[in-house]
């Protein structure tokens, strides 16, 4: 996750203060959505580490992998799901219960409180009376009908790298009790992912490595994006948009021996054949179409460039549109490989309006009393379009404290 | 947070290559993730590659020492549908090695199969009772082992100290053999040259590691018993055999010098380093072996391949029954049983003795070579960089 502290240590390389960290926020899509709101999660974020190790999570040194963020960001030890096992022990030693496998699936509401939930557990519904709620259960992401909505029937190839959980009942249910909107609707994060990914649940492992190093066709075999536009970290998640984009939301990357072991291979492995027309075959694709594209690829190469994988190399293309502008070496070395890619949306951005105590608003300017908002579902109110690596875990944090805080504050008067 | 049985469970036909096929669809799921690289060192080793084959699966395997702290992080563990469960499928490769990489009847496929030694252990032992007895009946008599000794407590007494030493150099010779040709097997997969076997400095940090347990410290909570419970349990009881066995060991031979250098003959007084070391490491050896069943016993049988699990209790019986023989031994000596008592206590030792390295004995031996390996390696790519 992405915070602000003063000094490096055990956990981070170097400094990153307050001023840089609103910076980046400020270059990332359309900017913060609520200056305020986001100012307030930046500041906040200084001491939310600090809790969150007084609440059993635990972490590691810097990384040594492909995202260079051992300054920025600090790492779980174990990654998300030991974290949320240290928090689930720290809330059952607290003598807290937890109901699994239940879902919220109604309100009643009277006057300006959420009075009872809807809840369902193991077949049964039940009313559960509340003095106060945190909504903290993320997008709608994992419903399809509703991601249709914004982006046709297209959604419906779009893969969930969550659970799927986010299906946005609850949000939906703050909708139809008033609550405004916060973010865009077409907001989400979208990486490349393996096509043969299962439907929901990939998580990271199903992502795709390979696009730098690739040509990325999609089902007619024309190129359309530059695939060396800039680092891999920096360009990783606009793939996920430039493949939702194209026909069939379907894109493939294909590359050659020379570059196969520059990349984490995929999971699943890739296809691979010793000629072009053995990929297009394996692939599906028009076999003359696809050598015409990667032959067209490989004549316009600059000649007199020197690939280095670990640099904006200036290794480009020139008299293709779009062209490739680092990177960029003829694909001619069999054997050759190539993976199909879908979109995989990590997490969207549209959920409902807070003010600064996390209360959720309402579309005629009003607050629900007790309902509180945390975490996915009001990550709108502080991005509402692109991506900052670790900073959906400190909106998240960051925000459950305050929700978590101020509903106690208004329970106890 | 509970684990439910999983939807996708993977099934071994006991064939390497559906194990290993196995083995590597779940690592380069890993590779893929890296969230566990903090736990220890199979995770930066496993992203040294990009390709795995057979010998990179052994080792990753070896350098794993089942603190089980990936399982319960893994948001891909059963009942995901992708399965993975390094802890439980390296256990089964780790199996392989321990079986196969020594030369006994257990290299033929249908063997490596086999869960356990089977029959033999009992076999051996029976055998080795039989030994001691036929020592005893042709030396001094049946009767001995039934009246007290003359001088008390000692073993010469039952049986010569020749009998015993020739069968015990004998028996220890074969076992070191036996041992010594499964790690020059397995070091020569694994690396190719036997001159780097030899390097001083991989081996200083692999005997630190392997002496203070490190990898049996998990994410710095210690092994997971349950997906709930983490503790240093585990790490400590380790400490108790190990040094338990070591004090044994050093009991034997301050015992040997004593004798052959110091000319002093057994009974050795009560304050006396082979007493005091030998009472102490036997102690240790019961505390820690009867500990670690415990634990086996209350363990998620999810986290593991269920032929280790019966590997490792024979291996903690064995040491259970060696410890409490060999202190029934110290406290019996002036009775009349006591030459009964010895009779079972030296059988037990050349049992264990001969066993050894067809037993789980043996994990320390591959974990401190595949220390030393990753030491290698770590150099290496630093060189590389």
């Amino acid at each position: 996750m992405r915070c602000v502290h003063r000094e490096g240590g055990a956990y981070n390389t170097g400094s990153y203060l307050h001023e840089e960290l609103w910076d980046d926020l400020c270059r990332v899509g359309s900017g913060p959505s609520d200056e305020k709101l986001a100012e307030l999660t930046v500041r906040e974020s200084e001491t939310v580490p600090d809790w969150m190790s007084d609440h059993g999570a635990l972490w590691q040194p810097p990384l040594s992998g492909t995202l260079h963020l051992g300054r920025t960001n600090r790492f779980f030890l174990g990654g998300g799901k030991a974290l949320l096992n240290a928090y689930y022990r720290t809330l059952s030693a607290m003598g807290v219960s937890v109901a699994y496998s239940s879902s919220v699936e109604g309100f009643i509401e009277q006057e300006d409180s959420i009075t009872h939930l809807v809840v369902e557990s193991g077949g049964r519904r039940c009313l559960v009376k509340t003095r106060a709620v945190v909504c903290a259960s993320g997008g709608f992401e994992a419903n399809f009908d509703w991601l249709a909505r914004y982006w046709g029937e297209s959604a419906y190839n779009y893969l969930i790298r969550g659970p799927v959980y986010n299906d946005g009942t609850v949000l939906s249910l703050l909708y139809d009790h008033g609550a405004a909107r916060a973010g865009q609707e077409r907001g989400f994060h979208a990486v490349a992912i393996d096509a043969r990914s299962p439907r929901y649940d990939g998580g990271i492992a199903t992502r795709i490595d390979a696009i730098p190093f690739s040509v990325v066709l999609n089902c007619h075999c024309e190129r359309f994006y530059d695939e060396g536009e800039d680092l891999w970290p920096k360009r990783y998640a606009i793939w996920g948009t430039n493949i939702a984009l194209q026909d069939n939301q379907i894109a493939y990357a294909i590359w050659d021996s020379k570059v196969n072991r520059e990349f984490l291979p995929p999971m699943y492995g890739p296809v691979s054949a010793m000629t072009l027309s053995g990929i297009a075959e394996s692939l599906g694709l028009d076999s003359e179409r696809l050598v015409q594209t990667v032959t067209n690829f490989n004549a316009a190469i600059v000649p007199g460039t020197t690939f280095d994988a670990t640099r904006l190399d200036g290794a480009r293309t020139s008299g293709l549109a779009p062209e490739k502008s680092n990177w960029a070496q003829r694909i001619d070395a069999p054997p050759y490989y190539a993976i199909a890619m879908r979109p995989g949306i990590t997490f969207t951005y549209m959920g409902v309006k807070v003010d600064a105590k996390a209360r959720v608003m309402r579309e005629d300017g009003s607050q629900f009393a007790n309902a509180f908002a945390a975490g996915e579902i009001m990550s709108g109110n502080v991005l509402s379009s692109g991506y900052l690596a670790g900073f959906g875990l400190t909106i998240g944090t960051v925000w459950g404290r305050i929700a978590g805080e101020e509903a106690a504050r208004y329970v106890n008067g | 947070m509970s684990m439910v049985e999983p939807a996708y469970r993977y099934r071994g036909d006991g064939t390497p290559n559906v194990l290993f096929a196995e083995a590597e669809r779940q690592l380069n799921i890993c590779n893929s993730c890296r969230y566990c690289e903090g736990y220890c060192a199979v995770y930066p080793a496993l992203e040294r590659r990009t390709v795995l084959n057979e010998n990179d699966i052994i080792f990753l395997a070896n350098l794993c020492h089942d603190c089980r702290a990936c399982l319960y992080a893994c948001m891909y563990a059963p009942p995901h549908e992708f399965g993975v469960n390094p802890p439980a499928i390296l256990a089964e490769v780790r199996r392989g090695t321990y079986r196969t990489r020594i030369p006994s009847p257990a290299r033929r496929p249908r063997a490596a199969r086999r869960p356990t030694l089977g029959l033999t252990p009992y076999l051996i032992a029976t055998l080795s009772l039989a030994v001691v007895a036929l020592l005893v009946a042709v030396e001094r008599g049946l009767s001995s082992l039934f009246r007290p000794l003359d001088p008390a407590g000692s073993p010469y007494a039952l049986i010569s100290y020749e009998s015993i030493v020739t069968v015990s150099l004998i028996i220890t010779g074969f076992s070191m053999i036996v041992g010594l040709s499964g790690v020059v097997s397995y070091w020569q997969k694994a690396r190719g040259s036997m001159r780097e076997l030899f390097h001083l400095v991989p081996w200083m940090k692999a005997l630190r590691d392997g002496a203070t347990l490190r990898y049996l410290r998990g994410g710095a909570e210690g092994c997971y018993v349950k997906e709930t419970h983490a503790s240093p349990e585990r790490r400590l009881l380790h400490y108790f055999v190990s040094y338990g066995f070591l004090l044994c060991l050093i009991a034997t031979i301050a015992a040997a010098v004593e004798q052959d250098i110091l000319s002093l003959s057994p009974p050795f007084g009560l304050g006396s380093l082979p007493v005091i070391s030998g009472a102490l490491g036997g102690a240790g050896l019961i505390i820690g072996s009867a500990g670690l069943l415990r634990l086996n016993a209350t363990q998620q049988v999810i986290a593991t391949d269920g032929t280790m699990t019966s590997m490792d209790r024979y291996f903690l019986i064995a040491l259970l029954v060696l410890g409490a023989t060999g202190i029934v031994t110290l406290v019996a000596r002036s009775l009349s049983i006591y030459g009964l008592v010895l009779a079972v206590h030296l059988s037990v030792v050349w049992a264990c003795l001969i066993l050894a390295p067809y037993s789980k004995f043996v994990h320390f031996l591959y974990r401190l070579l595949a220390l030393v390996q990753d030491n290698l390696e770590r150099a290496d790519s630093s060189v590389e960089r």
